[in-house]
């Protein structure tokens, strides 16, 4: 035990050890053993992970979910019945409305909604709602609608295409009568993508110099851990609002999500450096690097061929798990009115109406992009708690 | 252990000494500076013409100290703060920071020290729960609680708690620190009662996203712990289970979840920070908010500072007391 200060994932070092001594030794006895007995396949790293992972309801649950978010995310257009853009005057502030199967004369594959009316009684003032059950609001399969871009194509097709007529906001409008449920989809993809930038740029700083970190040692390794233990003693929030604070006021909403990826990523590689310096201390010991040493292989070599892959799993499982709390800094930032600036559209934004506590009274199902935080970061986490057993197959 | 606590105290100076660079540079980044919202003010307000408000600015320049090289004014101001308690001034209030920091930041010490304590215990107690229940029910509801505490954001559920006090329940305690009467009254039982009827939604949110975090660290090593042959040995011997649990397993589990603590407050901060905003309740957060609209640089790097300085002092007192729990802590500093 070399160093003295807190290991941030409070993981005691020695079980981490182990856990990464075990794959490379055991892949190393399984290629011993299989020309003994040509009976037994060797199995490789990852189909053992796949293994493992495969037992894991709550992970095969989240790979799943993630799976179809992603997908949701790119066919975001194709799945929006509206335009997430497009204004309808008549329908501000206009509640979700229930989604029926059945009428009369039978089922409908479509799930269809009644129009609602709003009328003033005249003689109380009360506002009276009366659901026209005669008339079917029904969405078209694969009918046309508003065009979109999708891999450069111009489309219109729609999985469900808008009724003309009359409304089908099955989660509401906001207070521009734009479709809730368009702008939820769309939201997903700024989200999305903001996300996945962050967590690549952290990813890359905090491996590249945890490796360097570990394997260098000595007097570098020393300055290099101080400067990340200040990165880790940063709070959080505080931080991002003091450099909100500093950027300047007239940016392009473009070049504004760019600089909030830069300032999420300012922190969160501080702690994957962290972990994987320890393990790479842990490989850059073992003899097979020495022997690699003494063979004459280089330095670059060294960190890129055999203690890189050896540190990749925990790098993925970092990524997963990083990318929902990437999601939910970015969601609060933007609630605030301090991340992403309309007319970007993400979840954050959106939920940005619910700030206002007359209009969460009065209107609660502005809070409906939360279900899309919620979903991402629930299934992220469990994908990354999955993945997180599973890399270490050989544990019990 | 001298020597140890030597070591710890400065780097943890060091450490004040870079975010104190970073509070510096923060407050100097945006264009413009206090002169020039001087002479901006006397033309708007005071009718000078442009190159009267020059002359002015450039006065005022001289007067504070910013025509002065960077390290020079660096040092100004940082021997200001630590000889004569001089933060800046608020642009907005048009008042010294400490006055408008002052009591607030007591109260978010306060209440995320609250939530810290309640967290670390009602952790520490799943995740034992989980460890001795591993794969049984009990370590499945610990995990379903650690799991939704760590993925339902908190400004959500502190939403969600808003609306249901606000529009569900009526509750008559949303969106301040105490009541009406309680506001000038000195502290008593009766005050602390309604303030607790105050904040408890803050308490309640930051304590169970953290709770989360201490769960799963103390289950994993607890799990560690018990898998190993003294463990074995002291069942063998006969010794009752809970006993073996909470004799002989979980102090020697302990020690990561002590490293663990100076990591877990800036969560605990954060939280805090959080819910307050959402739920408008004055400690550090909502004011830190409405520095951020009104360009109130001063104010903004001035709590960034200060939460800061709470961190590193909480991390240097979290290293000390593993230091003092566990030798090979202190003997590795010496080698």
């Amino acid at each position: 035990m070399l160093d003295t200060t807190p290991d941030p994932t409070g993981e005691p070092i020695p079980a981490a050890l182990a856990a990464d001594i075990a794959p490379a030794g055991a892949e190393l006895l399984a290629d011993a053993a299989a020309p003994a007995s040509r009976t037994v396949k060797s199995q490789t790293y990852l189909r053992l992970v796949w293994r493992r992972f495969r037992r894991n309801t709550m992970g095969m649950v989240g790979a799943v979910m993630v799976a179809l978010l992603l997908l949701a995310t790119v066919f975001a257009d194709f799945l929006s019945p509206y335009s997430p853009v497009g204004r309808n005057p008549d329908a501000i502030y206009s509640p979700p409305q229930s989604l029926h199967f059945f009428t009369q004369d039978g089922f409908h594959i479509i799930p269809f909604t009644n129009p609602v009316t709003t009328e003033i009684d005249p003689n109380t003032f009360a506002t009276v709602t009366k659901v026209d059950t005669d008339t079917l609001c029904q969405p078209t399969f694969l009918g046309r609608g508003w065009s979109y871009r999708l891999f450069g194509l111009q489309l219109d097709r729609h999985l469900l295409a808008a009724p003309d007529k009359c409304p089908w906001n099955i989660l509401g409008t906001d207070r521009d009568g734009r479709d809730m449920f368009s702008r939820l989809l769309a939201g997903s993809q700024l989200t999305m993508s903001i996300a996945l930038l962050v967590v690549a740029v952290a990813v890359t700083l905090g491996s590249l110099v945890g490796i360097i970190s570990g394997y260098l040692g000595g007097i570098a390794d020393h300055w290099i851990q101080r400067g990340v233990e200040f990165f880790l003693a940063i709070p959080e929030v505080p931080f991002y609002f003091a450099l909100v604070a500093i950027v300047p006021r007239n940016l392009e909403p473009f070049q504004l999500v760019l600089v909030i990826c830069l300032i999420l990523s300012t922190l969160r590689w501080a702690h994957l450096a962290r972990e994987v310096r320890g393990k790479t201390l842990a490989i850059a010991h073992l003899d097979y690097v020495s022997a690699a040493e003494a063979v004459g292989a280089g330095r670059w070599r060294i960190v890129v061929r055999h203690i890189l892959p050896n540190v990749m799993s925990h790098v993925v499982v970092a990524t997963t798990l990083l990318i929902p709390s990437i999601i939910l800094i970015e969601s609060f930032l933007s609630f605030l009115g301090l991340g992403v600036q309309p007319p970007m559209i993400s979840w954050g934004l959106l939920l940005n109406a619910a700030q206002n506590i007359q209009n969460l009274g009065s209107y609660p199902w502005v809070l409906t992009p939360v279900a899309g935080v919620l979903v991402a970061v629930m299934s992220f986490n469990m994908l990354g708690d999955g993945l997180r057993d599973a890399i270490d197959p050989y544990q019990a | 252990m001298l020597r140890f606590l030597l070591r710890r105290t400065i780097s943890a100076l060091g450490l004040l000494f870079v975010v104190s660079i970073v509070s510096f540079t923060l407050i100097k980044a945006p264009p413009g500076d206090y002169a020039d919202y001087a002479a901006a003010l006397a033309r708007s307000q005071g009718g000078l013409s442009y190159e009267q408000s020059m002359v002015l600015r450039d006065q005022l320049r001289e007067r504070l100290g910013l025509d002065k090289p960077m390290p020079q004014q660096y040092l100004q101001w940082i021997s200001g703060m630590v000889l004569r308690g001089d933060f800046g001034t608020s642009y907005v209030y048009n008042k010294p920071v400490l006055n408008l920091l002052g009591e607030r930041f007591f109260r978010t010490l306060a209440i995320a020290g609250t939530c810290h304590v309640l967290a670390t215990l009602i952790g520490v107690g799943l995740g034992i729960i989980g460890a001795v229940y591993q794969h049984r029910w009990g370590d499945r509801i610990a995990s379903t609680i650690a799991f939704l505490g760590m993925t339902i954001p908190r400004f959500f559920m502190a939403l969600v708690i808003l609306y249901w006090l606000a529009f569900v329940i009526g509750y008559p305690y949303v969106g301040a620190i105490s009541s009406r009467e309680f506001i000038l009254a000195p502290m008593s039982f009766a005050k602390l009662w309604d303030t607790l009827k105050h904040v408890w939604p803050i308490i309640f949110v930051a304590a169970f996203g953290g709770l989360a975090y201490n769960m799963r660290v103390m289950r994993g090593n607890l799990l560690d712990v018990l898998r190993q042959p003294y463990i074995e040995a002291a069942r063998a011997k006969g010794v009752p289970g809970h006993k073996v649990v909470l004799k002989h397993a979980l102090p020697n589990a302990l020690h990561p979840l002590v490293m663990y603590q100076g990591v877990a407050m800036p969560y605990m901060l954060s939280g805090e920070l959080e819910v307050a905003i959402v739920l408008g309740i004055p400690t550090i957060g909502p004011l830190m908010l409405d520095s951020l609209y009104r360009n109130d640089i001063w104010v903004t790097t001035t709590i960034f500072l200060w939460l800061s300085t709470v961190l590193v002092v909480a991390n240097l007192l979290a290293d000390i007391a593993l230091g003092l729990l566990d030798p090979r802590v202190r003997q590795a500093g010496t080698l």
